[in-house]
């Protein structure tokens, strides 16, 4: 999963960051509410962390901007505004979830997987393609029930193809993901999805030429 | 003074119904007295007439010997009207003169009373003492009828009309002031109802009262009523604001304290642990500097300005001041210069005060100035006072944004992370207590933001002599 934290706090966006790193999903962090409006405009992010009290454009003006340009994208509310109305206005605004400062981060992860499997239509941390399944808390992928080993890089790749599984996911996206924002202009892309296609049945993961990657269960 | 509304309006109107009526009861005694007179001259006339009448008649003038009529005295305690006779007997009496020199009829009292005594008509003697009112009148043969009644006599009729005027008055008097204080209460009633309603409000609504309901005489006072009350609501809800946003402040590192925590204990990699925790120190150490700063703020925010000052050394303050926030510029690879006027490096305030205040603006400079640059602190005297400013070479504060930025916890748009936005609060409060001026200005021919501290010139007598004493 990739999540946008739009958060002004160096200490809590670092600590969001190392967590998310640590949960195996990736992140982008925008430090002020225009930042985070442009970024989730230019990313299709899985999911937005959003923080109220952002300077510039204020966190419920992001959501609100969020949602007038129909940007679907899921939205969890951290804020230190515990009154009732806070989060009525949050959670009218069109916010999916509100956690309120301090919080366990047991409790986000819990959250954010909820808002995964909204994502990805599963009932369980679990998802199938065709033969392939993946574990997303042991951060495990099977073929026909045998664990595949992947290196970290690998995992992310596959992990996210998997969440889109049957659309196209666009290379620089892909690239965002596994190499932060600062991407890598060196055809490392190709050189995973190539070692991704030795351990996987290779007809599962397509080529869209100048688009990016697909990822499929038909036919394997 | 007479404290109470109902009492001062019952006395002021008994005290004019009194002041009417006591003039118009002494002119009409006047008038009484004047009638009581004329009519008494007319009956001393008349009787007179049938004296002389009788006289003629019984030709009382060919009488050898004086005749005598005695007057009945009343013995104590017998009533004035008796068939013996009247006891006013003694107050009226009369003569018959046939000639000047020979009294032939007299009345008992009367018989001592000379020829001359009075003059032909009405004149006033005294006799024996008292006033009488004497008519003497020529006869047409020759001889004098004079007929004399005492003015005491006439008096008592004239104050006994008198007192019969005032018998209502009196009675209704006390009766006045029973009912005065009855309808001043009454109409008081609108005032009594609106204090109650004030008094019976709960202690936290701020509503404003309804001045429909009230006396013309008070809207007045009810509308400065509210707009106290809006004043009070305003400094309510700022205080609210306030608590909602230091609770902000607190949870957010604090939020992120307890995640570096959390990304600790589950690092698999010790690099991935000391990471966490140095980020947790750092999360911490922010909401320590928060929470000092905002301790700072409620004891300047609770200080009296009444406090004895005393004349304080700014350039002690800020050699002190840079010396503890050394570690800061030398992080950032900037330096401190400084350029005080010999005559303005004395300020009249708390020291302990003018410490704080240069420790945050120095604090500023240096978190906000550009790496490697300079924070340029000057000050300069004139008559009207001195003024401590302290220049960065950052990126400023926009014009429009200036004011704002002595809110309690607003941040520079670009300010980063680790300012608390405290600071210029402080500042600012450390000032008005001080009655000295805070501004934010441009830097003249550079750019990056000019704060502006103006300290009046010490003018009241007392802190005068107080800052003579002083070192």
């Amino acid at each position: 999963m990739h999540v946008l934290i739009a958060e002004d706090d160096p200490h809590l966006g670092r600590g969001l960051e190392a967590a998310i790193r640590r949960w195996g999903d990736t992140s982008e962090w925008a430090r002020d509410g225009a930042s985070a409006l442009a970024l989730s405009k230019a990313v299709p992010f899985d999911l937005i962390l959003l923080d109220l009290g952002l300077p510039r454009v204020a966190g419920l003006d992001v959501l609100s901007t969020l949602k007038r340009e129909r940007n679907a994208v899921p939205v969890i509310i951290i804020t230190a505004r515990d009154a009732l109305d806070d989060r009525i206005r949050g959670l009218d605004g069109g916010a999916d979830d509100y956690l309120v400062k301090p919080f366990e981060l047991e409790e986000l992860a819990a959250r954010m997987r909820s808002v995964r499997r909204r994502v990805t239509k599963s009932e369980t941390c679990n998802i199938e393609v065709g033969r392939l399944s993946i574990d997303t808390r042991t951060r495990e992928a099977r073929v026909d029930g045998a664990v595949v080993a992947l290196s970290r890089l690998e995992y992310l790749l596959l992990q996210t193809l998997a969440e889109r599984a049957g659309r196209v996911v666009a290379r620089d996206f892909l690239e965002r993901v596994l190499y932060g924002d600062a991407g890598d202009s060196s055809n490392a892309l190709e050189v995973h999805v190539h070692s991704l296609r030795r351990k996987i049945p290779a007809e599962m993961i397509r080529t869209a030429r100048g688009l990016g990657y697909l990822l499929t269960g038909e036919g394997a | 003074m007479i404290q109470s509304l109902r009492n001062r309006l019952t006395t002021l109107t008994v005290a004019s119904i009194a002041l009417v009526m006591l003039p118009l009861l002494a002119i009409s005694y006047v008038k009484v007295d004047e009638e009581v007179n004329e009519l008494s001259d007319a009956r001393l006339a008349q009787s007179a007439k049938t004296l002389e009448a009788l006289a003629d008649h019984l030709g009382i003038g060919t009488l050898n010997s004086r005749v005598e009529v005695p007057t009945w005295v009343r013995p104590k305690g017998a009533q004035e009207a008796t068939p013996q006779g009247h006891g006013y007997e003694t107050q009226i009496g009369f003569q018959y003169w046939t000639t000047p020199s020979e009294l032939k009829l007299a009345t008992e009292d009367m018989r001592n009373l000379a020829f001359d005594a009075a003059p032909v008509g009405f004149a006033d003697v005294v006799k024996d003492r008292r006033r009488w009112r004497v008519y003497t009148k020529i006869g047409d043969d020759g001889g004098f009828v004079r007929t004399a009644e005492r003015y005491d006599s006439r008096r008592e009729i004239a104050r006994d009309l008198l007192l019969q005027n005032m018998m209502p008055l009196v009675i209704g008097l006390p009766l006045l002031v029973f009912l005065a204080s009855w309808s001043v209460r009454r109409g008081l009633r609108p005032l009594a109802d609106t204090a109650r309603r004030i008094e019976d409000r709960a202690p936290d609504n701020t509503d404003p009262l309804d001045a429909h309901d009230a006396p013309d005489e008070i809207v007045p006072l009810v509308r400065a009523l509210n707009g106290l009350l809006q004043r009070l609501k305003r400094v309510l809800e700022s205080e609210r604001q306030l608590t909602a946003n230091a609770a902000h402040e607190l949870r957010t590192p604090l939020a992120g304290a307890l995640i570096h925590v959390e990304n600790a204990l589950a690092a698999d990699a010790t690099a991935d642990r000391d990471a966490s925790l140095s980020d947790a120190r750092g999360a911490l150490s922010r909401m320590t500097r928060l929470v000092n700063q905002m301790l700072e703020l409620a004891r300047w925010d609770s200080a009296s300005a009444a406090k004895a000052m005393t004349n304080v050394d700014l350039a002690a303050c800020l050699a002190a001041e840079s010396a503890s926030l050394a570690p800061l510029a030398a992080a950032r690879r900037m330096r401190v210069a400084s350029n005080l006027d010999d005559d303005a490096r004395r300020v009249h305030g708390w020291e302990a005060g003018l410490r704080v205040l240069v420790r945050n603006l120095l604090d500023n400079a240096l978190r906000y100035g550009a790496p490697g640059g300079v924070v340029l602190v000057e000050a300069t005297s004139d008559g009207t006072g001195t003024l401590l400013a302290v220049s960065d070479d950052g990126p400023g504060i926009d014009a429009g944004a200036r004011d704002a930025m002595f809110d309690r916890f607003q941040r520079g748009r670009d300010a980063g992370g680790e300012g608390v936005g405290l600071g210029l609060a402080i500042v600012k409060r450390i000032g008005d207590l001080h009655r000295a001026s805070v501004r934010l200005t441009d830097v003249p021919g550079g750019r990056g933001l000019r704060v502006e501290v103006r300290f009046p010139a010490v003018v009241a007598t007392h802190d005068l002599s107080r800052s003579r004493v002083a070192p």
